[in-house]
């Protein structure tokens, strides 16, 4: 037996429980009863059958009950059978017109693999049958014992048989063999047995973690498979061994043709000596037979005891799993009780050895898993011992609660699981708290967790572990709820200032339910927690509302939970409060929606990182876009795009110091050309939550708790190892690493030119499954940190589609009439529609000289500086570059002097081509603000056809609303329509809005 | 001065160089210089040395080739203008940028003729370079093109023929990636390129440099005056590597060095930028921060938000910022608080009506081509060390760049002074021709 340290992980071994889906793949629904009238209305009268059966299954929480139609005659019923589908025919051996054979033969000739079964109202009307035995006509035979429930053994019996085979074969489940030739003994054996092995399996799905769960654990349940001879159940033994789970037989019954007296234990000699753990339980109506079970330590049960069921129940219990598992020591003193896995893994860490001994030695551990579908742990608990561990019992116990834990772990992956105080643990995936909707962000977490447990997301598929972290989200009726009892609907449209809603909100009270969960959140998710709004509207499709409500950082590291309760409370209070804040009323008051549309979930997530001493931080956070509207030199669009910074992520949201790069071409990082640009553009301070923050006061406004620290800190903890390098001033050159003296820099070289981490590449293959599965342009917040190994784990914390296309679904920059078009180009970059810019600043067309642009930099200045006074956006027309340095090149501005411009299109320089700017610092300014950008001048390479153009003519032919030497500003009476489609680089610039 | 003449030969330059504004531009200005000279000297004439000196000796424009990484051949044009080798190697910078053609390449290399010239030390004129844009490139698209590149210009160049340099584009890595290439092909290691790493043959006190040299060259200046650095009030503007330096060679010489200046402003620190304070803002300009309102913060001072420093009352002002930072009425405030002299550090950071002022009140006025040269200067010691096969201490570095500093400004006395008053825009004109002019007359007809 392998140790420990070689046992494969369990992380995906377990059956994924979305596999059970596949499960009983034959399902009765449609039940054909032929019998007389008369006999029809016996059942109905006696036995109530389609209200008893329907009962039944609700009461199991099977799916919906089988419809019964009833045919009065064997030819009615064949008739039937042709016109519709039925899953099972029910024959009584009284038809006026066909006997059960001959019905049998004629509907199997037609109908080869219809299961028929025989129903009898006693043994008399049967006894043929039985004594013919199974001729491949009739499938199985009963006899009705009073009692509607023996519809649903039906049923159940040849549900089994069918799906026996496919069930073992495809999801590892387990089989109860039962051996019984009486009819009578059976129909009603097995009424017993299908009804206790059904509560019990309903019991267990209690510990489902949500609806879906339960239900699919539900068709996992174990098999029954019937036998009536000795051969008969040898057979399905040999087949099915590695799975039968118990035997329950009778003794006498026939074996080679004739009834042998002791058929029961030689074939409980077969079996136990091929699967010696098999749980048996002899029956018999002979008392003698008590005697001899008790001579082979075997368990029995009196088949005329009215305890019988009692026995039954007993005999699940405690030789197949079922119930809670009973920890006791060798002399059976009870030592401790699981109810589920969660409470198992809990015991198995401080029982005494003794008891843990004893359950392993006996594999009870193994049985009580096979109970709950854990088939594959299981499987592998099964043949331990404790002598297979070289430090023994603590190894063995060691071994047992990493192993459940892991698969306890690995079942939740990818799903939505309820919350339950009784099982509140987060060791991964993403929990809700209330029903009603999770919101954007969480229904976007949601997605990603199911995401992950796809194989191309798993361990060693991807160049790095990507992994969600553990997040709740209160879903919106919590949010209702809260409005509703505090009477907050009313200040919905009043307008408050914000400080002002955040303190009533804060004053309200959480509901008592809500509160109590929070309490044991905060005690289950340690560490920081990021807790972050998720309303209705957000992140939806076409509608990104990034950034207009609240996010607050925890700390969550007070040793009083009440404070750290309290704080969470107060968190998600406040995030409540922005519902209505002034952000998101003059957000809402530019989109379709309104406010009272708006609801709030709430995610509270687990901040990714790591405590150096008080900073609390990530290695790296960033944002990646499935696309790239700004492609520089050979990035291409579809390649998508990336931001890091060392730290937070609100340095990447919220600045312009992150690093970009394209996760096709990581090396080329085209903001930093030279190293002066690293010196003036990269990282100078990182973001990082301050753990020694008094208790509450950073709740005053959300990110209260981040402070911005200096580079120096993040040598000091060894992040800046991984990202940093130095700026050699005695060579001007950027050395990679930090074994130089000199400045300190983040330029990310470690990872993006040398490849220390695989982040580019696991980038690009998150963001090529995420295009193709939200169907559509997306982008993710997510962050990387290493774990306690040293081992990089990327994390997505978030992903949404992107804003990237109107409602309208698509952007024409074709088709409008020339006299319509101010300028157009197949050289665009950005994108969207700007339908409100009615003034444009351009430079008048004559040639210029190297030495005139200065003068037209501060010209443009000047008209900028007057429309920015006015609070108008503007498009720019100029020659060559803007913002070169080189005034032979372009026209020198600074970013100050242009800064009011919403497009920028560069035309061409009399007499000079020039490159268009794509220069550093002036490129990133455009690119982090949206700019558009419009190259109009030629190309120049012959055989490149282009599609530019520029009615120069018509802007000149305008009255100026200013003027200087060589430029011009006109304001339009109607606002240009701009439309650059980022997908295709085109962009057309139309004098003004065309009429519908 | 014959402006006959110069229209004249103008005409000849411009009929021969169609197209190439920026060297018309060039030539003019220093024909118009130098013009006098000319006419005053018959050998001159006769030998046709201003013909002669606008022809470039040798142009090699060749084809780089290279494989981008997605395994795409990319086509570049190489040159290099090898102007005037009449008092040394060539010299001069490569030059990567989209904008960069034969017009550029003879424009800058003629500039460059002369203000190697300037330094003293024996160093022709030359530039280089390619229409190669490293902006959105990996490093190993780079290195490609640099191979590329130098496997034709190596054929060209050596320590005794032509010694390049770095310029727009070209850093130290790509300086690495060339002097790499050179190595391989040539199987030789000289100093062939300067601005080469400290590990493997470069200079120390190369980024200090220039403002080491304008500071040497403003105290030369004073002693014109009987002054030195003692005691003396400094305006500086600017706050990139050759304030930097400034700085710290104004302490070292007794200076006080009161104002600083980035684009947000400037700080006014009557106690001087030194000790703590010259360390904070070492650590300021190291992280490239080019703002400096922080000091005022920090030390308490005041800041004077979108001003220029020249207000203040200064014996010096060093102008080491930018382009056309020091105006007219700069000059007149200047002029008035009774500064003694304007030394730039920058290039042309004094626009043409404020030098006028300043020379009409007799304040001594070195131009950038000649106080600045300290960066130039420090590449011919880089060639020197190499050819020594040592390495300087930084001692013997910033003695020797003293000493360059020293002969630059006895050149433009020699040439300028006319009267108690140097004019130093002519003497830097006058001495670069002369030297160049002389060797090439003296080396006859080649």
């Amino acid at each position: 037996m392998p140790p420990v340290a070689t046992t494969p992980s369990l992380r995906w071994a377990e059956p994924v429980y979305r596999r059970f889906h596949d499960l009983m793949p034959f399902r009765v629904r449609e039940v054909l009863l032929v019998s007389s009238a008369y006999d029809a209305f016996i059942l109905e009268e006696d036995g109530h059958l389609t209200e008893r059966l329907f009962l039944q299954y609700s009461e199991l929480n099977l799916s919906s009950a089988p419809r019964i139609t009833h045919a009065s005659t064997g030819s009615a019923a064949l008739d039937l059978i042709e016109r519709r589908r039925f899953d099972l025919v029910i024959v009584m051996p009284r038809l006026a017109d066909s006997d059960v054979f001959a019905f049998g033969r004629r509907l199997k000739e037609r109908h080869p693999n219809k299961p028929l079964v025989v129903l009898g109202f006693n043994d008399a009307e049967i006894s043929d049958l039985a004594e013919r035995g199974p001729d491949g006509t009739i499938d199985g035979v009963f006899v009705w014992i009073g009692d509607a429930r023996i519809l649903l053994t039906m049923i159940k019996v040849v549900e089994d048989a069918r799906n026996a085979e496919h069930d073992i074969r495809n999801a590892d489940v387990q089989a109860i063999l039962v051996v019984e030739d009486s009819v009578k003994r059976y129909s009603t054996f097995l009424t017993l047995l299908y009804a206790e092995v059904m509560s019990q399996s309903n019991s267990l799905i209690s510990e489902g973690l949500n609806d879906h769960h339960r239900l699919m654990r539900m068709r996992a349940r174990p098999k029954i498979l019937l036998a009536t001879t000795y051969e008969e159940a040898r057979g399905l033994f040999l087949k099915h061994r590695d799975n039968i789970l118990a035997l329950i037989t009778d003794v006498s019954y026939r074996r080679g043709g004739q009834t042998d007296p002791d058929a029961g234990f030689r074939l409980v000699d077969e079996v136990l000596a091929q699967k010696p753990d098999t749980a048996v339980l002899v029956q018999s109506s002979t008392p003698e037979n008590a005697a001899r079970a008790a001579l082979r330590l075997l368990p029995y049960a009196d088949k005329g005891s009215p305890t019988l069921l009692a026995r039954i129940h007993d005999f699940l219990q405690e030789s197949l799993g079922f119930g809670d598992f009973v920890f006791r020591m060798p002399d059976g003193r009870v030592v401790g009780r699981a109810h589920d896995m969660f409470e198992l893994e809990g015991l198995i860490a401080t029982v005494p050895e003794e008891s843990l001994y004893f359950h392993s030695s006996h594999n009870h551990f193994g049985t009580w898993l096979m109970a709950r579908s854990m088939f594959a742990l299981a499987r592998m608990l099964l043949p331990l011992k404790p002598s297979d561990f070289p430090d023994g019992m603590a190894g063995l116990r060691a071994f047992l609660v990493r192993s459940l834990h892991e698969t306890r772990v690995n079942e939740q992956l990818g799903m939505i699981t309820d919350f339950t105080e009784q099982r509140p643990d987060f060791d991964s995936g993403f929990v809700r708290v209330g029903k009603g909707s999770l919101g954007g962000k969480g229904r976007g977490l949601a997605f990603l967790n199911q995401l992950l447990t796809r194989p191309e997301f798993r361990d060693g598929a991807l160049e790095l572990p990507v992994r969600c972290p553990p997040s709740v989200a209160l879903c919106t009726t919590e949010f209702e709820r809260f409005s509703d009892q505090n009477g907050l609907w009313s200040l919905r449209l009043q307008g408050l200032p914000d400080d002002e809603l955040v303190s009533r909100f804060c004053q309200a009270r959480l509901p008592d339910e809500l509160s109590e969960r929070l309490a044991v959140i905060v005690q289950r998710l340690r560490g920081p927690l990021a807790v972050r709004s998720s309303s209705l509207l957000e992140d939806s499709q076409y509608q990104p509302f990034a950034g207009i409500y609240a996010t607050y950082m925890l700390p969550n590291n007070d040793p009083d939970p009440a404070v750290r309760h309290a704080e969470l409370c107060r968190a998600v209070q406040a995030v409540y409060a922005s519902t209505w804040g002034h952000n998101a009323r003059a957000y809402m008051a530019g989109t379709p929606n309104s406010l009272e549309e708006e609801r709030m979930a709430v995610v509270i997530q687990q901040v990714v990182g790591r405590a150096h001493g008080q900073r609390f931080y990530p290695l790296l956070s960033g944002v990646a876009h499935t696309h790239n509207y700004y492609p520089v030199g050979s990035q291409r669009a579809e390649d998508g795009l990336a931001l890091v910074a060392l730290g937070l992520g609100h340095t990447v949201v919220h600045g312009d110091t992150a690093v970009r790069f394209s996760p096709a071409s990581p090396g080329v990082l085209p903001q930093f050309t030279s190293p002066a640009d690293y010196l003036k553009f990269s990282q100078r301070s990182f973001l990082a939550i301050d753990l020694g923050r008094p208790r509450m006061e950073h709740l005053e406004r959300p990110e209260g708790t981040l402070r911005a620290f200096d580079l120096a800190d993040a040598e000091a903890d060894g992040t800046l190892a991984h990202v940093g390098s130095v700026y050699s001033a005695d060579d001007d050159a950027i050395r990679d690493g930090l074994l130089w003296p000199g400045p300190r820099l983040v330029t990310f070289h470690g990872i993006l030119k040398w490849g220390s981490i695989e982040l580019a590449a696991t980038l690009r293959r998150v963001l090529s499954v995420l295009r193709q599965e939200l169907g559509c342009a997306a982008e993710i917040e997510f962050a990387l940190d290493l774990d306690d190994d040293g081992e990089p784990q990327l994390y997505l914390l978030q992903v949404r589609p992107s804003a990237s296309r109107p409602v309208q679904g698509f952007i024409a920059t074709e088709g409008f009439p020339p006299e319509l078009t101010l300028c157009r180009t197949d050289r665009a970059l950005g994108h969207g529609v700007l339908s409100k810019l009615c003034d444009v600043v351009y430079v008048r067309p004559r040639a210029l000289d190297s030495a005139d642009t200065p003068a037209v930099a501060a010209q443009v200045g000047q008209l900028n500086a007057a429309l920015q006074a006015d609070g108008a956006g503007y498009l720019l027309i100029g020659p060559g570059r803007w913002g070169s340095s080189d005034p032979r090149l372009g026209i020198p501005v600074d970013w100050s002097q242009i800064a009011g411009a919403r497009v920028i299109a560069e035309t061409d320089f009399p007499g000079m081509h020039v490159e268009p700017s794509q220069g550093t610092h002036f490129f990133q300014n455009m690119i982090s603000r949206g700019i558009g950008y419009l190259t109009l001048f030629h190309s120049g390479h012959e055989g490149e056809p282009d599609d530019r153009w520029l009615d120069l003519d018509w802007l000149e032919g305008l009255p100026a609303l200013r003027e200087t030497a060589d430029v011009r500003h006109v304001r339009l009476e109607q606002p240009l329509l701009v439309q650059l489609d980022g997908q295709s680089g085109r962009a057309i610039v139309l004098k003004r809005i065309p009429s519908a | 001065m014959s402006s006959k003449s110069v229209t004249q030969f103008m005409d000849q330059v411009i009929a021969k160089n169609p197209g190439e504004k920026e060297f018309h531009q060039a030539v003019h200005e220093v024909v118009e210089s130098v013009m006098p000279i000319v006419e005053a000297n018959p050998a001159y004439r006769q030998a046709r040395l201003l013909e002669r000196m606008v022809e470039p000796e040798r142009v090699v424009m060749f084809r780089v080739p290279w494989v981008d990484d997605q395994g795409r051949v990319q086509v570049n044009r190489g040159f290099r203008v090898e102007m005037n080798g009449a008092i040394g190697p060539y010299k001069g910078g490569l030059r990567f940028h989209p904008s960069v053609n034969l017009g550029i390449m003879k424009f800058l290399a003629f500039e460059q003729t002369f203000k190697n010239s300037l330094t003293t030390l024996p160093m022709g004129g030359a530039k280089g370079g390619s229409d190669f844009d490293p902006k959105g490139k990996s490093d190993m698209e780079v290195m490609r093109f640099c191979q590329s590149f130098m496997g034709e210009l190596f054929r060209h160049i050596g320590p005794d023929t032509d010694v390049p340099a770095g310029d727009i584009g070209v850093a130290g890595r790509e300086i690495g990636y060339l002097f790499g290439a050179y190595r391989k092909l040539t199987n030789e290691f000289t100093g062939v390129l300067t601005g080469k790493g400290l590990s493997f043959g470069g200079s120390l006190i190369r980024p200090e440099a220039t403002g080491f040299g304008v500071v040497y060259f403003a105290e030369e200046q004073l002693k014109m005056r009987g002054q030195s650095f003692e005691g003396k009030t400094v305006a500086v503007s600017g706050f990139g590597n050759v304030a930097w330096g400034t700085v710290q060679k104004v302490n070292e010489l007794g200076g006080r060095v009161v104002t600083l200046s980035g684009p947000d402003g400037f700080v006014h620190d009557p106690d001087g930028v030194r000790g703590e304070k010259w360390e904070y803002m070492l650590s300021l300009r190291a992280t490239g921060q080019d703002v400096v309102a922080p000091y005022a913060e920090k030390f308490k001072v005041r800041f004077f938000a979108g001003q220029r420093p020249w207000s203040v009352p200064c014996d010096v002002a060093l102008p080491c910022a930018t382009q056309n930072e020091l105006f007219e009425d700069d000059a007149r405030a200047l002029v008035k608080n009774g500064v003694l002299c304007v030394t730039e550090g920058a290039n042309m950071p004094t626009v043409p009506e404020a030098i006028h002022v300043l020379q009409s009140a007799k304040v001594l006025y070195a131009p950038g081509k000649a106080s600045n040269a300290g960066g130039v200067a420090t590449s011919g010691l880089e060639m020197a060390q190499n050819a020594m096969h040592l390495s300087w201490t930084r001692e013997e570095v910033d003695q020797r760049l003293h000493g360059i500093m020293r002969s630059i400004h006895a050149a433009c006395v020699a040439h300028g002074k006319k009267g108690d008053y140097v004019n130093y825009v002519d003497g830097a004109n006058i001495a670069g021709f002369i030297k160049v002019a002389d060797a090439m007359l003296a080396q006859g007809i080649v």
